[in-house]
């Protein structure tokens, strides 16, 4: 469905994104995956033309986004959306949270119907009454649902999950990573899960890139390379992640 | 060493009492590394800044006592505190950035503390400085005493942070959630040196987190806390392998788990 | 809010004096501009503030000032924050090149000594009550522009912008529904503000005789020819006086309510 050709881009000397491809397939959640200034946010940034590349091919569904004007762009975003990390800061604090999410329908123009927005709140997990509330009235966990809930309500086929649970609790992290996977097999789409979080992404993807200074060093399926990596930096990653097993410690003596 | 006996936390919000610490009760040991572990909002920062008397308005202090060696600092005045402050007890903050004075080069800053405590000169406070940093394993010492905060890394500045706090040689140190924002490699490593120091210094930690698998990576007791109350208590392996509380099987459920 | 008790005098006295304002015809009981009694005389029963040197009533008269600076007062922010917005906002927002033009445009217009441009402005043209307050909103708006431009800076680089601009939303789209009403505190509380301003730059207008014209009157030109008779008739200038400074002191005290209350909200 999406695919990267030598994707790169420079922020002054710094090779932010360094010359990357990959492949995404339909139905699939793919992750990139790797530490703070590896690139991954920068490319998620790319795929959406939110930052303009230096150079590269980037094909949805074989046809080449970077080529299209601003306001061809903008018809093919109904089809690819984004969540962002941080919920205190992605919501606008003066609008209600039934705005938020219809806002889509207005900027395009469509009418979805009374139903919509109950039906979406529910897939997400919120109450009726929030629509009227407004951001700083919810929990961080909320406000992502809030946020997930913006970025489907188009119906769109790609969806992009920037860092959406590193800002969360460990319990309120799990039941975002749910209502992703309901979401995902409900509405059949495919997500690049962007994360640092090792663990996470363990829990989710079904194959996995690790980049590390702006480059792809492993790509493949998320079993393989987690149980036998092949390159040095992923297993230095592999190895650092904390056990939540006190038995199996690598500190204690 | 440390006992904190019935401590109670409250603040007022909009003309409201809210306790933040419900009556809690626990204790820390010379070469013991305690875990707090709770959601965000369950009051374990709050318990943090308790043990110092840092809580300030609209917070206070309601009850309960904090035996340090057998005084109650709660009762402290303000001097005696400040001498326990840094030399006897230190603490460590997650944003190891803005801990750090921007303005001045990091070897200023860890002489000042020793300088105030210890009332060395400067040059000898600089050269303690030094030694101090290759204590926390920073490399190139000598040249990371003259550079400032904004020319390290997360990691770096957080060893920096920690050879701050031990500089006076505490016996307890405080670390408030100092990994959570530090990349996976570098957390590793400040936890590897959080162990190291238990184990050379004989240092006692109180280490405050959300992250259950660190806890469990270098913890010998564990307090998990909800809503300002500690729900259960008791020996690492024990909370990992036979949880007795629902909220504690709650966590450990929600805690991804890389299957290798 | 009503914690901060200088504001809710502030807003009393500003009630006060908006209402009376209003009702003024109901509460003068002489028209302003007729000579109704002997010239200066006392303040007393039926003259609550004197007659003037022309033997008007000065209570009447400052009733029926109060509408005319307190409007002009309105109606001058009013022109100076349009005018501020649209300039701050597309600086802030285009950033860059456009924000330099604009800036630098800003900026001389900063430089120039506002009084005397009103002042030429107002000699050229025949002043009355219409050109006092355009030029005095024309020439006032630079402080809001630079406010504006500020917080769309900042605002700009918000996640909740970079999520409208990913749903697709165009730039009048963001910079209308989303920057602007974030932006508007700082700017609601220089609003205020400006109204004092824009009262005083009135008064010493008319005092100069370069406003409001007589008949009208304008608590700035009732202070006219009052200098001469300070000795013997001192209520023609306290009178005056003393409402412009207790007007323009109970709009700070409003203004500083108003930054208090919308600060914590953040």
């Amino acid at each position: 469905m999406l695919k990267v050709e030598n994707l790169s881009k420079k922020f002054g000397i710094i090779n932010a994104v360094d010359d990357i491809s990959f492949e995404i397939e339909k139905g699939e959640i793919f992750s990139l995956v790797g530490e703070s200034g590896c690139g991954k946010t920068t490319t998620g940034r790319l795929i959406l033309r939110l930052l303009e590349p230096d150079c590269g091919r980037i094909l949805f569904e074989g046809i080449d986004i970077l080529k299209k004007s601003q306001s061809e762009l903008k018809k093919m975003r109904k089809n690819f959306q984004i969540i962002f990390q941080d919920p205190y800061t992605s919501l606008n604090p003066r609008m209600r949270v039934g705005d938020i999410i219809e806002e889509p329908l207005k900027v395009f123009g469509i009418d979805a119907g009374a139903a919509t927005l109950p039906h979406l709140l529910e897939m997400v997990g919120l109450p009726l009454n929030y629509v009227k509330r407004f951001p700083h009235e919810l929990s961080g966990g909320e406000r992502q649902r809030v946020g997930i809930a913006r970025a489907i309500i188009l119906n769109p086929k790609f969806l992009i999950a920037d860092e959406v649970v590193s800002s969360l609790d460990v319990i309120i992290q799990a039941q975002i990573l749910d209502v992703l996977k309901r979401i995902k097999s409900h509405l059949s789409l495919t997500i690049l899960f962007i994360a640092h979080d090792l663990a996470v992404v363990g829990s989710l993807a079904d194959r996995v890139a690790v980049m590390n200074h702006g480059k792809i060093v492993e790509i493949g399926n998320k079993d393989i390379i987690f149980s036998n990596p092949s390159h040095s930096y992923t297993k230095k990653l592999l190895c650092a992640v904390p056990i939540p097993d006190p038995i199996k410690s690598k500190f204690r003596k | 060493m440390l006992q904190i006996k019935n401590l109670r936390v409250e603040y007022e919000s909009d003309n409201k009492i809210i306790t933040a610490v419900d009556g809690i009760n626990l204790t820390i040991e010379e070469k013991q590394i305690v875990g707090l572990v709770g959601g965000s909002g369950c009051g374990k920062s709050t318990v943090a800044l308790s043990i110092l008397n840092l809580i300030e308005k609209p917070g206070r202090i309601a009850g309960g006592q904090i035996l340090w060696d057998g005084k109650d600092l709660l009762k402290m005045g303000s001097d005696e505190i400040r001498k326990v402050r840094g030399s006897q007890i230190s603490m460590i903050f997650q944003d190891p950035f803005s801990s750090l004075n921007p303005v001045f080069t990091v070897g200023d800053q860890i002489s000042e503390t020793i300088r105030y405590h210890e009332g060395l000169g400067k040059r000898s406070a600089l050269l303690r400085a030094q030694e101090l940093l290759s204590d926390v394993m920073i490399d190139n010492p000598a040249l990371r005493l003259k550079q400032y905060p904004h020319e390290l890394s997360g990691g770096m500045l957080q060893r920096v942070m920690i050879a701050m706090a031990i500089a006076c040689g505490p016996k307890l140190l405080i670390a408030d959630e100092p990994t959570t924002s530090l990349d996976v490699t570098v957390q590793s490593e400040i936890l590897q040196l959080m162990i190291d120091l238990k184990n050379n210094l004989g240092l006692g930690i109180l280490f405050i987190t959300h992250n259950l698998a660190s806890v469990a990576e270098i913890c010998d007791l564990v307090a998990v806390m909800k809503d300002g109350r500690i729900v259960e208590q008791s020996d690492v392996f024990k909370i990992f392998e036979k949880p007795a509380s629902d909220y504690t099987k709650e966590l450990l459920k929600a805690v991804p788990k890389l299957k290798c | 809010m009503v914690k901060n008790k200088l504001a809710l005098f502030g807003c009393v006295v500003l009630l006060i004096m908006i209402l009376s304002a209003v009702f003024a015809p109901i509460l003068a009981r002489y028209d302003p501009d007729d000579l109704v009694d002997d010239p200066l005389l006392a303040p007393s029963a039926s003259h609550l503030f004197g007659t003037d040197e022309l033997g008007r009533d000065m209570f009447s008269r400052a009733v029926f000032g109060a509408r005319i600076s307190l409007s002009i007062g309105v109606v001058a922010v009013v022109i100076s924050l349009t005018i501020g917005i649209l300039i701050g906002s597309v600086a802030g927002y285009f950033g860059g090149f456009v924000d330099s033009l604009i800036m630098r445009f800003v900026d001389a217009m900063l430089a120039f000594p506002t009084i005397f441009l009103i002042l030429s402005i107002q000699a050229i043209l025949n002043p009355n009550i219409y050109n006092v307050m355009i030029v005095i909103g024309a020439t006032s708006w630079m402080g809001v522009s630079r406010l504006v431009r500020g917080e769309f800076l900042s605002i700009k680089q918000r996640s909740y912008i970079e999520a409208a601009r990913s749903i697709g939303c165009s730039n009048s789209r963001i910079i209308f529904r989303h920057i602007l009403p974030n932006a508007m505190a700082p700017v609601i509380v220089a609003a205020t503000l400006g109204i004092a301003g824009a009262i005083l730059t009135e008064s010493a207008l008319s005092f100069l005789g370069m406003g409001v014209q007589p008949p009208m009157s304008s608590w700035g030109n009732m202070l006219m020819d009052a200098s001469a008779y300070m000795q013997d008739a001192w209520w023609i200038a306290v009178f005056p006086g003393l409402l412009i400074f207790i007007s323009v002191l109970s709009i700070y005290f409003v203004g500083e309510g108003i930054r208090e209350a919308l600060n914590p909200k953040g």
